[in-house]
C-alpha cells in the first residue's frame, strides 16, 4: 500500500518529466566529466543542494496552501545568527544548536502565520514584510558583522557523515521524509492541499483553516531554521547576509517538481527531484568550468524547458 | 422524527438588512423549496443553517441542539449538510479526496486510510446509482453532473438529518435534471429534512411538499404544494 | 470563507471599520512623524554629506567608522547616507537626490556602479556642489572625460588590488604553474571585475604558464563559494591556489577545502582584510587577505573633503595603500599600517 501510493506519487505526469531531465542531464555531464558519477560527487551535489531543499519542503506546503512564502531565507539567516549567538554564547554543543535553529525558525513561521491570520492580507505582502523583518533583526542581532569561528564543538556534528551520507545531505533527505510523510500521508497534509485547491470550499467543510494555516507557517519555519543551521555548519559562521535570494530557489525547484504555483498540487519527490535538477545543473557546469554568463543561461533555460515539458504532459 | 426549527431569525451585512425576522420549521420526510426572487435572502439563509454565517438574533435549533452559534465543522458534526451552488468541490482532487474534505478517515497513528476510503466511497456511488469513469480522476475533469452527483454523494455519506441544496439543478442538462429529481425523492422517503433552493417552478413542483416564498428577507408565503399553483407562487415572489 | 464570496458584504465590513482603521494609522503616522523630528533635529547647517552603498558589510562599516572618526579629529560635521543593499542601483540615486536637495558644500561618494555615479554626480556639479568620490570607483581623469571635476578620488585601485594577490600567489607557489580557481563577485560588479581582470593580467606576467581551473561568479555568497570549490576540487583534486574577489568567498572556500581535508594543501586568497578573515588566517585555515584599509579610506577622504571646501585641493587621485596580511604579519604587528587593520 505504502510503495503503492509512493508510486503513483512519483508516476505524475509532471513528476516524471523532472525525473526524465534529471536523467538527461546527468547523462550527459557522466559524458563531459570523468568525475561526475562518482561517490564523492554524488554526496557534494546532495551536500550542495542541503539548503535549498531543507528550505524547499517547507516552501512545498506553504505553495501547497495556496500561499507563497517570501521569508524563508531570511529566517534562515536569522535563525542561523540566533543559533550561532547562542551556542557560542552558552558553550552548547550536540544537538542543542539543530534544536535552537529550528525553534527560532519555526517561532518566524509562527509569526507570520499569525500575522496572516490576523490581517487577512495576501501571504506575498506579510512574506514580504518578514523578509525585511527578520533580515534586519539578524543584522541588528550581529551589528552586520558575521558571527565567525564558531567552537569546534558546534559545527562537530555537521562533519559526520551517516552511511556514507555527509551530514547536511543526511538531514536533507530525513527532512524529505518527514516531508512527505506529512504531506501524503496524513491528515494535516491532505487538509493543506485541499486548502490550497478552494479555500472557500475548505471553510465551508469545516476546515479549520487558520489552525491549520498556522501550523503550515511554522512547519516551513522549521525547516527553514534547520536549514539556517546547515548553512551556519557549513560555513562555520552566522551570517546575517547569508542566502541572500535564495527563497526563490527554493520557490523555483518546488515548481519545477511540478507543484501549482496556486496551490492545490504539489509533492515532496517532485521538490526533491526539482531540488536535485538545479543542484545537479550547477555541479555539472562547476565540473565543466563553464562561465558564470553561460550558468544563468542553462538555469533559465531549464526552467524554461520545463515548463515546455509540461505542457506536453498528458495530464493537461 | 427531527425538527428544524427558526425563530426571529434576523441578519444584516453593514447596513443592509437580508433577513428580517424568519421564523419557521422543516420536518422529516418533507421537502420544502424556499422560492424567491435574487437578493430575497434564500442563499444567506441556508448559509446561517449551516453555520457560515451567524444569525445577528435569533434562534436556530435541531430538536433540542441549538445550532445559532455553530461553525460549519460542528453544524456538519450536528449533521446537517449543505451543498452550495458552486458546489464548493477541490477540483485538483479526486473524487476519494472529495467525497471525504474534511473527513478523512485515519488508522494508526494518524495516517490516511485512503484503501477504505476508496472502498467505502465505491460502494456509496453505487448505492446511489453515480457512475464515474475513475476514482482517481481530478474531479475538474468530469462533467458538470457529475461533478453535482459527487457533491450530493459527500452530503449523504456521513447520513446527515438535515440536507440543504442551493440550485442543485441550475447548471444541469436536462437528463441530469430528472436524476438529480429522483434523488431527491429517494431521499424525502429516507426521513430527511430537505430545504431546496431553486429558482426552477417546474422543478420544485416536481419534488416539493411545501413552498417557502421568500421577498426582502422576510416569508410571504408557506403553503403545502396541493394548496398553490405555479400562477401564486410566482405571484407571490413578484408583488410587493 | 464562503462570506468572502459576497462582495458586498465585504465592503460594507471594510466601510463599518473604516473609522477605527483610519484613526490607527493617524496614531501612527503622528508617531512616526514624532520620531522622525527627533532624529533629524540636530540642526540643518551639515556641510559634508557621504554616500556608501550600503552597511550590510564589513566593509562599509569601516568606511564609515573611518570617516566618522575623521569628523572628529578634523572638527567636521558630517552625514553618512547609505543604502540597504550594494545592489539597490536605484536607491543610490535617490539617496543622492535627497543628498543634492540639502545642498551641502560636498558630496564624497561612493557606489558599485559607474553609470549611477556620473549620473548623480553631474546633477550635483549642476546645482555648484563639490564633488569627489571615495573606493577609487572612478579616476579624476575619467571623470573629466564625462564633464565633471572631481575635487578628488581616494581609495585603492581594485585593479592594483588584483595585481597584488596575483604577486602574493607569484612568490608563495612553488610550481610553475600552479591550479588556480577563481571566485568573482556578482556579475556585472566593476569591483569583482577590476579585481580579476588585476589578477589575471599580473598571473599572465609572473606565471605565464599558470592555468586557470575555474572562474565563476559566487555572487559574493558564502555557500555558493563554498559548493563551487567543493565541486573544483572533485574535478580537480590538485587545486594549488584559489584566489577569492572578497574575503566572504574566500572564506566559503576555506571550509570547502577544510571539509576535504586539504587545509594547508592550498593557497587561498582573498580581498579586505575583514575581522572573520584575519581570525581564520590567524588561526592557519586562509593564506592571505589583500587588506584595502577601509578605515584609512574613510579617514582620509575626510581630510581631503575638508581641504577641496577651503579650495586647497583639485583633481588628486589618491591611491591609499594596500597591504597584504598574512600570518607572519599580522603575528609580528610590527607594519605601520596595520593600526588602519580594523
Amino acid at each position: 500500500m505504502f510503495a503503492r501510493k509512493f508510486l503513483s506519487d512519483i508516476s505524475q505526469a509532471s513528476l516524471l518529466q523532472c525525473i526524465v531531465f534529471l536523467t538527461v542531464m546527468s547523462i550527459f555531464f557522466t559524458f563531459n566529466s570523468p568525475v561526475f558519477i562518482t561517490q564523492v560527487n554524488i554526496v557534494n551535489i546532495l551536500t550542495a543542494s542541503a539548503v535549498i531543499g531543507l528550505m524547499g519542503v517547507g516552501a512545498t506546503f506553504v505553495i501547497a496552501c495556496g500561499s507563497i512564502d517570501l521569508s524563508t531565507a531570511a529566517t534562515m539567516a536569522l535563525s542561523s545568527v540566533v543559533c550561532a549567538w547562542t551556542a557560542q554564547n552558552l558553550h552548547l554543543s550536540g544537538l542543542a544548536p539543530i534544536c535552537i535553529a529550528t525553534v527560532a525558525g519555526g517561532l518566524c513561521g509562527l509569526v507570520t502565520g499569525l500575522l496572516i491570520n490576523l490581517t487577512r492580507a495576501p501571504s506575498f505582502i506579510i512574506t514580504l514584510g518578514m523578509l525585511s523583518i527578520n533580515r534586519a533583526l539578524a543584522f541588528i542581532l550581529t551589528g552586520g558583522i558575521p558571527i565567525y569561528g564558531l567552537e569546534e564543538r558546534i559545527t562537530s556534528i555537521a562533519d559526520a557523515t551517516l552511511c556514507g551520507l555527509s551530514f547536511p545531505a543526511a538531514v536533507m533527505l530525513a527532512g524529505m521524509l518527514v516531508g512527505y510523510l506529512l504531506l501524503s500521508r496524513t491528515k494535516f497534509g491532505a487538509h493543506t492541499l485541499l486548502l490550497g485547491d478552494n479555500p472557500g470550499a475548505s471553510e465551508a467543510m469545516g476546515l479549520r483553516v487558520a489552525r491549520l494555516r498556522l501550523g503550515i507557517f511554522s512547519l516551513a519555519g522549521c525547516f527553514s531554521g534547520l536549514a539556517g543551521f546547515i548553512f551556519m555548519a557549513r560555513t562555520n559562521s552566522g551570517d546575517p547576509s547569508a542566502g541572500m535570494n535564495y527563497e526563490l530557489v527554493a520557490i523555483t525547484a518546488v515548481v519545477l517538481g511540478g507543484a501549482n504555483l496556486f496551490g492545490g498540487r504539489a509533492t515532496i519527490p517532485g521538490t526533491l527531484a526539482g531540488v536535485l535538477c538545479l543542484g545537479v545543473l550547477q555541479n555539472g557546469l562547476n565540473l565543466m568550468a563553464i562561465s558564470t554568463f553561460y550558468q544563468t543561461l542553462f538555469v533559465g533555460l531549464v526552467l524554461v524547458l520545463a515548463s515546455f515539458l509540461r505542457r506536453l504532459g498528458p495530464h493537461q | 422524527m427531527s425538527e428544524l426549527k427558526l425563530q426571529s431569525v434576523k441578519k444584516s451585512f453593514g447596513v443592509t438588512t437580508v433577513l428580517q425576522g424568519v421564523t419557521t420549521s422543516f420536518s422529516s420526510g418533507t421537502v420544502t423549496a424556499i422560492v424567491g426572487d435574487n437578493g430575497a435572502g434564500k442563499s444567506t439563509l441556508c448559509k446561517t443553517i449551516a453555520g457560515v454565517y451567524h444569525p445577528d438574533s435569533g434562534k436556530i435549533s435541531l430538536d433540542d441542539l441549538s445550532l445559532t452559534h455553530l461553525s460549519p465543522h460542528e453544524t456538519r458534526e450536528a449533521g446537517i449538510e449543505m451543498i452550495y451552488q458552486d458546489l464548493a468541490l477541490a477540483k485538483q482532487h479526486d473524487v476519494v479526496s472529495n467525497l471525504y474534505f474534511g473527513r478523512e478517515k485515519t488508522r494508526w497513528p494518524g495516517w490516511l486510510d485512503r484503501k477504505t476510503m476508496s472502498a467505502q466511497s465505491r460502494v456509496v456511488l453505487e448505492q446511489m446509482g453515480i457512475k464515474l469513469p475513475s476514482l482517481r480522476t481530478p474531479i475538474g475533469l468530469l462533467s458538470g453532473g457529475q461533478q453535482q452527483a459527487v457533491a450530493i454523494a459527500r452530503a449523504l455519506l456521513f447520513s446527515p438529518t438535515v440536507l440543504i441544496m442551493d440550485e442543485p439543478t441550475a447548471a444541469l442538462a436536462a437528463r441530469e435534471i430528472e436524476h438529480i429529481l429522483d434523488l431527491i425523492k429517494k431521499l424525502k422517503e429516507r426521513g430527511l429534512i430537505v430545504i431546496l433552493i431553486s429558482h426552477r417552478l417546474n422543478d420544485v413542483f416536481a419534488v416539493s411538499d411545501r413552498i417557502i416564498a421568500l421577498r426582502s428577507g422576510s416569508i410571504v408565503a408557506d403553503n403545502l404544494v396541493q394548496e398553490t399553483s405555479m400562477q401564486d407562487v410566482v405571484a407571490q415572489i413578484m408583488i410587493a | 470563507m464562503y462570506a468572502d464570496f459576497n462582495p458586498k458584504q465585504n465592503e460594507l465590513c471594510v466601510l463599518k471599520r473604516m473609522p477605527k482603521l483610519s484613526l490607527l494609522s493617524l496614531v501612527l503616522f503622528v508617531a512616526l512623524v514624532a520620531l522622525f523630528g527627533i532624529c533629524t533635529s540636530s540642526d540643518a547647517a551639515e556641510k559634508y554629506i557621504f554616500i556608501l552603498p550600503s552597511l550590510g558589510n564589513p566593509y562599509w562599516q569601516t568606511v564609515k567608522q573611518g570617516i566618522e572618526d575623521g569628523g572628529k579629529e578634523f572638527g567636521i560635521k558630517l552625514t553618512v547616507l547609505s543604502a540597504n543593499s550594494d545592489q539597490a542601483k536605484e536607491e543610490h540615486l535617490n539617496l543622492c537626490q535627497s543628498a543634492i536637495s540639502q545642498s551641502p558644500s560636498i558630496i564624497v561618494l561612493c557606489t558599485t556602479t559607474t553609470a549611477v555615479a556620473l549620473q548623480c554626480l553631474r546633477e550635483a556639479q549642476k546645482q555648484n556642489i563639490k564633488v569627489a568620490v571615495l573606493d577609487a570607483i572612478i579616476s579624476v581623469e575619467e571623470a573629466r572625460k564625462s564633464g565633471i571635476n572631481l575635487e578628488f578620488s581616494v581609495g585603492t585601485n581594485n585593479v592594483l588590488v588584483g595585481e597584488k594577490a596575483a604577486q602574493f600567489v607569484a612568490d608563495r607557489s612553488s610550481l610553475v604553474a600552479p591550479k588556480i580557481l577563481i571566485l568573482e563577485g556578482m556579475v556585472g560588479n566593476i569591483n569583482s571585475t577590476s579585481r580579476v581582470s588585476g589578477f589575471r593580467q599580473e598571473l599572465a606576467k609572473e606565471l605565464p604558464k599558470a592555468n586557470i581551473v575555474n572562474s565563476v561568479s559566487a555572487e559574493w555568497d558564502r555557500l555558493r563559494a563554498l559548493n563551487i570549490t567543493a565541486d573544483t576540487l572533485t574535478r580537480t583534486p590538485d587545486l594549488n591556489v584559489v584566489f577569492a574577489a572578497n574575503d566572504m568567498m574566500a572564506l566559503g572556500a576555506v571550509e570547502a577545502i577544510r571539509a576535504a581535508g586539504k587545509t594547508n594543501q592550498i593557497l587561498v586568497v582573498g580581498v579586505d582584510g575583514v575581522p572573520d578573515a584575519r581570525k581564520a588566517i590567524l588561526a592557519g585555515r586562509m593564506t592571505a587577505s589583500v587588506a584595502q584599509l577601509p578605515y584609512l579610506i574613510g579617514k582620509r577622504s575626510v581630510e581631503l573633503a575638508k581641504q577641496s571646501v577651503l579650495g586647497r585641493c583639485s583633481g588628486k587621485n589618491e591611491n591609499t595603500p594596500l597591504l597584504t596580511l598574512t600570518k607572519s604579519v599580522l603575528e609580528s604587528n610590527s607594519d605601520p599600517l596595520l593600526k588602519y587593520v580594523r
